[in-house]
């Protein structure tokens, strides 16, 4: 995964994210949502985004799965500063599945 | 005491038909007699209780209890290393063929004493841990109760290799659960069971304080399930709640609208109770007698009062499952479930 923080880093960034007030019932819902959807045998080996942790504006769930497995979801307005993608990627067995974040914004995507 | 690490039917790594052949469980709570008060025990031990389990009826119990089909015993209490039988249970069970599991407060271990002994008989040793060491003082009730669980871990760390932490999840303590799991990788544990507080003994007390909201249990799962791969391998990661959709594709974990056959008990549950007062109850302790499968001073042997239980109450159960699981179903808003804990506030209100 290009640019990955630190397991350290990522670890900070996960619990100020999962802490920040503005995190709200319905993002952890469908976060914890894709985490069980996973499967019995499936699980995430990593999982973790680039920008500023905390500011999670939006979070589009994209499953790059065959969509009988997985269903795609997408919540919240967009923000037009700046966009948060989550991604979980599989293969169609997901047994290795990676979760990122993507940051965007109105001048450039990361 | 906190729950085991072989009590957690509600755990998605139980999701298999309850007919698969595996551990079949009997948690035994040979007494409530415990060295400290901790504020959450959901079981309300503490070190006044004097009365336990009769070793002997103990012995007859888990002879028969194998003919029956079950193979493991978690032991719990109280403190275990408390009962007085605790070195002679744990040898008998063992020399039967059963897989013994203790969970403990780790503070009884002594160089040379007989407690450490007795390790030799337990293949898992599921050590209490609270958070971080002032927190775990703090809910342990005791000022000294760190230092001293991590003295007897550093004596049980000598004499086994298969043990690890089982943790009380609370509002408090899950921005800890990255600490707690570097000191159980630290320490070389193979297990780190995460339980959420649950509304049970003195539990009921610290919900208000201390219980996981909605919001928190959501935060918990996930960081469990980034913990459980983090650590892949090394640490089994356990937590003690399921999602709604993994319960909803398989209602027999939670044995609802699930036709079992058999004649014998371990057809149809996978785990009974034996508490404090000899009560045998199905699945979880605080289960209402009213599903009671039988009682250690009843003069009766097993076969007997499982069979009794598998002709006579097994219908009820299985309807009070079944209503469980379509309460959880029916509630889009319970996402996260510890389905157990349902069902022992539902057996006490048995239609």
């Amino acid at each position: 995964m290009e640019n990955s923080m630190s397991t350290a880093d990522f670890e900070k960034a996960l619990i100020t994210t999962l802490t920040a007030d503005n995190f709200d019932k319905k993002q952890l819902s469908v976060l914890s949502k894709s985490v069980a959807s996973l499967g019995n045998s499936a699980y995430i080996i990593d999982w973790r985004w680039k920008g500023r942790p905390g500011f999670l504006d939006l979070i589009k769930v994209n499953y790059q799965v065959p969509i009988e497995q997985f269903k795609a979801e997408q919540f919240f307005k967009p923000n037009a500063a700046r966009e948060y993608r989550i991604i979980i990627k599989g293969t169609p067995v997901p047994r290795f599945v990676d979760i990122e974040a993507i940051v965007r914004n109105s001048n450039q995507e990361f | 005491m906190s729950a085991s690490y072989q009590e957690n039917a509600t755990s998605e790594m139980n999701v298999a038909p309850v007919a698969d052949k595996g551990y079949r469980i009997i948690q035994i709570h040979p007494t409530l007699k415990c060295n400290l008060t901790c504020k959450h025990c959901y079981s309300g031990s503490a070190p006044q209780f004097k009365e336990e389990l009769s070793l002997t009826q103990l012995k007859t119990f888990l002879r028969e209890a194998w003919e029956e089909g079950f193979n493991a015993i978690a032991l719990s209490g109280g403190e275990p290393f408390i009962y007085s039988g605790i070195h002679e249970l744990l040898a008998y069970s063992k020399s039967i063929g059963y897989n013994n599991s203790v969970t403990t407060n780790g503070m009884l271990f002594k160089p040379g004493g007989k407690n450490l002994d007795a390790l030799q008989y337990v293949d898992l040793l599921a050590i209490s841990l609270d958070g971080e060491p002032e927190h775990h003082n703090y809910m342990r009730n005791a000022p000294k109760a760190f230092e001293r669980m991590e003295a007897g871990l550093e004596l049980v760390k000598d004499h086994m290799d298969a043990y690890g932490f089982i943790h009380t999840v609370t509002s408090k303590t899950f921005p800890s659960l990255l600490w707690m799991s570097d000191y159980a990788a630290h320490h070389k544990a193979k297990l780190l069971q995460l339980h959420p507080l649950e509304s049970s003994g003195r539990g009921i007390d610290m919900m208000d304080d201390l219980g996981l909201s909605p919001d928190d249990l959501h935060r918990v799962y996930i960081l469990a399930h980034y913990l459980k791969n983090k650590y892949d391998g090394q640490i089994l990661v356990e937590i003690d709640v399921i999602h709604r959709d993994i319960l909803e594709k398989n209602p027999a974990v939670a044995y609802a609208h699930t036709k079992t056959n058999g004649a014998k008990i371990t057809d149809h549950l996978r785990e009974i109770i034996v508490d404090e007062k000899g009560a045998l109850l199905p699945i979880s302790h605080g289960f209402s007698k009213f599903f009671q499968i039988g009682n250690l001073n009843d003069g009766l042997s097993f076969h007997a009062q499982s069979q009794a239980f598998v002709t006579d109450t097994l219908p009820a159960l299985q309807q009070m499952f079944d209503r469980t699981y379509n309460e959880i179903m029916e509630n889009e808003h319970l996402e996260l479930v510890n389905w157990a804990e349902i069902a022992v506030t539902n057996s006490h209100f048995p239609v």
